[in-house]
């Protein structure tokens, strides 16, 4: 099982310790790239970018976690806040193709396709379904990281989920 | 509100582990250098200071302190105790 993340923080903050930071980073990295790859519309490289500026920022303000929230809730505060400033600062996106998707031939080609999608949402959109369907996060959680009550969360978790559906399933009487 | 069947649910909720294919190393690289450990020299600032105040505040005591240990002997350490006692004197005193 190992050290919980509490202890591990302790070590970080008390002794500078690096090998208890890895097993953060090791522990937490799925989680945060998955997210952020959703967040980012599926540009893999961006979202490594971004989860690394997250763990930076983890490890510089270890100190004002205070363990009120879970370490995951609070790392995925810090990754959302990392995707709101590169937002700010880049160009707004074009999506590369406004109609429907062909169907995927794969499970691998199906997940890049769904990152894909998600570029064509609105950033709440995105948020609240990146967050909703994150791997460790509670709708209580998402919407806690979000700074949402959970009702507007839930509203734009359907908008974004029906846009998806569009987007993703074969309509029925289409050419 | 969560259809199992919908394709699209089911595909929210298909997030594979991603394997760590040298992440962590990567992050542990931008972290910012090691904090000097400053622990000993922060010790013995505080030792000085310690010593310092000591003398400003027991100056007479000290003084007859050194001069016991300078003079040496059996009369020497008498003086020390003295000294000691004084200081310890002092010590009550001032804390009153």
């Amino acid at each position: 099982m190992g050290p919980s993340d509490a202890e591990l923080c302790a070590r970080v903050v008390a002794h500078d310790d690096r090998h208890a930071f890895a097993a953060l980073v090791r522990r937490h990295q799925s989680a945060i790239r998955s997210v952020l790859r959703r967040l980012c519309g599926g540009d893999a490289a961006l979202a490594d970018d971004l989860s690394q500026e997250t763990f930076v920022r983890a490890w510089k303000g270890l100190r004002s976690w205070s363990g009120g929230a879970r370490f995951s809730t609070w790392l995925h505060r810090i990754a959302v806040n990392a995707w709101i400033s590169q937002a700010r600062r880049a160009e707004p996106p074009v999506p590369d193709d406004p109609g429907h998707q062909e169907a995927a031939s794969g499970p691998v080609e199906a997940r890049r396709d769904l990152e894909r999608a998600f570029a064509h949402l609105r950033p709440e959109e995105r948020l609240a379904l990146a967050l909703a369907y994150a791997q460790d996060l509670t709708h209580e959680e998402a919407a806690e990281v979000a700074g949402w009550p959970v009702g507007t969360l839930k509203s734009h978790l359907l908008r974004g989920k029906e846009k998806l559906r569009q987007r993703l399933v074969p309509q029925e009487g289409a050419a | 509100m969560n259809d199992p069947r919908d394709p699209v649910e089911a595909a929210l909720r298909d997030a594979p582990y991603l394997d760590d294919g040298g992440f962590t190393e990567g992050v542990l690289e931008t972290l910012p250098p090691r904090r000097p450990d400053r622990r000993g020299p922060v010790l013995l600032a505080a030792g000085l200071a310690a010593a310092a105040l000591g003398a400003a505040t027991l100056g007479e005591p000290l003084t007859a302190a050194a001069l016991a240990l300078g003079t040496g002997g059996a009369s020497g350490v008498l003086l020390l105790g003295a000294a000691v006692a004084a200081a310890a004197g002092a010590l009550l005193r001032s804390a009153r």
